[in-house]
């Protein structure tokens, strides 16, 4: 059985997708995050909130790419994973 | 009647306990700190009131520490006489009040944070046994080690447990020290049966906080 996604996870699979192509349409985080779509609707919000990334409009469609404080959270991921599964706080 | 605990140690060892103190403020301030710093990217309740439960505790420590200072410094004159700080005036009274507050709110606070729980009433049961037990406790110092170690106990459980689902070093470095510091929590309930509990505690204590930062330079370099 496999285990359940947490949320540290979920954000860091969806922000890695992003970082992998630069400018990223929905459809496909939302192919390789395997979320469902109101659950990745969530988390896009939330991200773009928390100015982890950004939503531009490109021919009338909508791109998805990462933001300076979002490619700093990638690069911190593994730390904060570490300390969070020290403490089984995740 | 409050029996300061730093009275029942063998006199040349007082020193050492300030500096114990400081240490522990700085280790404990040190995952304080880097857990509100993960809070602010993650956003995660649970880290908040992880970090927050450790900043009182390293407050806590910086309270012990100043009091011990104080009867470090005072011990010549007489101070610690009869075992009780009869000598110390209401500021002084009003610190060892504050350092039990502090520890025992940032225990309760950390266990709450493991148990998982969203419910904040388990969080004010907690805060309100707690308060009643120091309170009507004819001996508060005591009541106070007690529940330290029911506590610490508690967390040493939770982190047993994470390391049965994560054989890792790092969660077997927590789990080992929160099981030395439960170790030396129970040192300190016997103090009164002699001062040598008083340095095996603190040495335990040492050693639990020792692994800790050891955890917290190994997250830092994964």
């Amino acid at each position: 059985m496999t285990k359940k996604r947490d949320r540290l996870e979920i954000i860091h699979s969806v922000l890695e997708t992003v970082r992998s192509r630069g400018e990223v349409k929905p459809t496909h985080i939302l192919y390789k995050s395997n979320l469902s779509h109101q659950m990745l609707t969530e988390y896009l919000k939330e991200l773009i909130e928390r100015d982890f990334m950004r939503a531009t409009m490109i021919k009338n469609k909508k791109r998805y790419s990462l933001t300076e404080k979002g490619y700093k959270y990638l690069e911190e991921y593994k730390v904060i994973k570490a300390f969070l599964e020290s403490y089984g706080l995740e | 009647m409050v029996v300061y605990y730093a009275c029942l140690s063998p006199p040349w060892f007082l020193g050492y306990s300030v500096l114990f103190s400081f240490l522990f403020m700085l280790a404990s301030l040190l995952i304080a700190g880097f857990s509100l710093s993960i809070y602010l990217k993650t956003y995660s309740k649970n880290v908040r009131l992880f970090g927050v439960g450790f900043l009182l505790i390293a407050l806590s420590y910086l309270t012990q520490a100043i009091l011990n200072l104080f009867v470090y410094v005072r011990a010549k004159n007489g101070i610690c006489d009869n075992l009780q700080l009869q000598s110390l005036n209401v500021l002084s009274h009003l610190g060892i009040g504050l350092h039990l507050v502090l520890m025992t709110v940032g225990l309760a606070l950390l266990v709450y944070v493991t148990l998982k729980t969203r419910e904040p009433k388990i969080l004010a049961l907690l805060l309100i046994v707690s308060g009643v037990m120091l309170l009507l406790s004819k001996n508060v110092m005591y009541a106070f080690f007690l529940l330290s170690t029911i506590y610490l106990a508690l967390l040493t459980w939770h982190f047993v447990d994470n390391y049965s689902h994560k054989k890792e070093k790092m969660t077997l470095i927590i789990a080992v020290a929160f099981f030395i510091l439960t170790l030396g929590w129970i040192g300190l309930l016997f103090i009164p049966y002699s001062p040598l509990f008083y340095i095996l505690g603190s040495m335990l204590h040492l050693s639990g906080f020792g692994l800790i930062f050891w955890n917290y330079t190994l997250v830092r370099r994964p």
